[in-house]
């Protein structure tokens, strides 16, 4: 996946984001916060949420290519085994590093929650 | 590519060998055959292979273009041998014309043997494609494991 | 497109389903190669099955309402798969029409592929049960 690997993330995180920058991501559908806050690190042109959210729809596109090759494959339209297991794992590795992603910036927020102010 | 192909094309050797088998023991077995039902001594056939492109049903070769450098192999003609047959002087034989001469197949069992050997060689060799274009597409399925 | 068993799942069910069958006609076959006057069988359902769940997005048909049932597009599951004689077959001459080398050909090839289907199902599930287990936390 291009744009948002483990490393980029938890270099994001360990710059010391603020509070209201942390309110900014939203990687689960569950996890509501207030849209605000400015882009984060100099370098970056776009905010942390646009990056996210590109990468929940990269994933998506590719759990639905892996749909479509294993629809394929089940009804006998491409014979080429080895193209339609590795769209199909990497969809699966995408998808657990995000849920990856989203364990640690949950977790993350959850320790800032507890600071005492 | 897929391996569907190599197995289909692999299959049409298996047959095309079996074939020639089957023509190699007929000769073997008529070899001293003076009499047949259409006349004369039994003659020596053999069988013509010739290489076709790799289609699966008639709708698929109108529809599809295929693959020019994938061809499987067919038997198109089992042929007659040419050679005239050998006579033998045996005045005695039921079979004798009027000079005494008996018509026998003109088959030689050290060419068909060699034959024989040649088609068991080739089934194997067809036999071990398959196995290998089977492996090969098993240790795709590892790919996700 | 929020059902947890998708087109994809049922269309791999059904695909193993019917290369089951597939299998079993092919292994008849295989036993009666001998057989005088066995005519050999075929089983075809990839495009009956490629229609069903719709491959190309051709059959949709869009409703006004919700409410509405969904139109076009058979089920998946009640797929029947046509068995007829192998026209293909060259007949000996004690009547039968098997061709052991491609019977094989078949089998091996259709094993393959159940196993393909097998295991593409075992990883959607798994992927299903890794999200439904809170990410493996």
């Amino acid at each position: 996946m291009d744009g948002l690997t483990i490393s980029s993330s938890d270099a994001l995180l360990e710059k010391g984001q603020t509070l209201r920058q942390m309110g900014q991501s939203r990687i689960s559908e569950g996890l509501k916060a207030p849209e605000m806050g400015p882009s984060v690190g100099g370098s970056i042109d776009k905010t942390f949420s646009a990056t996210l959210k590109d990468a929940v729809n990269q994933v998506n596109a590719l759990q639905k290519a892996s749909d479509i090759k294993m629809q394929e494959l089940a009804t006998g339209k491409t014979k080429d085994i080895s193209e339609v297991m590795i769209t199909a794992e990497r969809a699966d590795i995408a998808l657990k590093l995000m849920v990856q992603v989203r364990n640690k910036v949950i977790d993350a927020y959850h320790e800032i929650m507890k600071m005492q102010v | 590519m897929d391996f569907s192909s190599s197995l289909r094309i692999s299959s049409s050797g298996l047959s095309a060998q079996r074939m020639r088998m089957n023509t190699i023991s007929s000769n073997l077995a008529n070899i001293n055959t003076t009499r047949t039902p259409e006349g004369g001594p039994y003659r020596r056939k053999d069988v013509v292979f010739e290489a076709m492109p790799d289609f699966r049903t008639f709708g698929e070769m109108v529809t599809t273009r295929p693959d020019e450098n994938l061809q499987r192999v067919q038997v198109t003609d089992v042929t007659v041998d040419q050679r005239a047959p050998l006579m033998k002087y045996e005045p005695n034989h039921p079979e004798a014309n009027e000079e005494g001469m008996v018509a026998y197949p003109n088959i030689n069992m050290m060419e068909e043997m060699a034959n024989m050997l040649q088609a068991t060689r080739s089934y194997e060799a067809n036999v071990s494609a398959i196995q290998a274009s089977k492996d090969m597409a098993m240790s795709a399925l590892e790919i996700g494991r | 497109m929020s059902q947890i068993f998708d087109k994809t799942a049922q269309s791999l069910a059904s695909t193993l389903k019917l290369r089951s069958l597939r299998h079993n006609m092919t292994a008849s076959n295989i036993a009666n190669a001998e057989t005088p006057g066995y005519k050999a069988k075929k089983v075809d359902f990839e495009n009956a099955l490629a229609r069903a769940i719709d491959l190309e997005g051709l059959r949709g048909m869009s409703t006004s309402d919700p409410e509405h049932f969904i139109v076009g597009g058979g089920s998946i599951s009640n797929i029947r798969a046509e068995v007829y004689d192998n026209p293909d077959g060259a007949t000996t001459n004690d009547g039968n029409t098997v061709d052991l080398e491609s019977e094989m050909a078949t089998l091996q090839e259709n094993s393959i592929l159940y196993k393909a289907a097998l295991q593409l199902m075992n990883k959607k599930l798994g992927t299903l049960k890794y999200a439904a287990s809170d990410g493996g936390r």
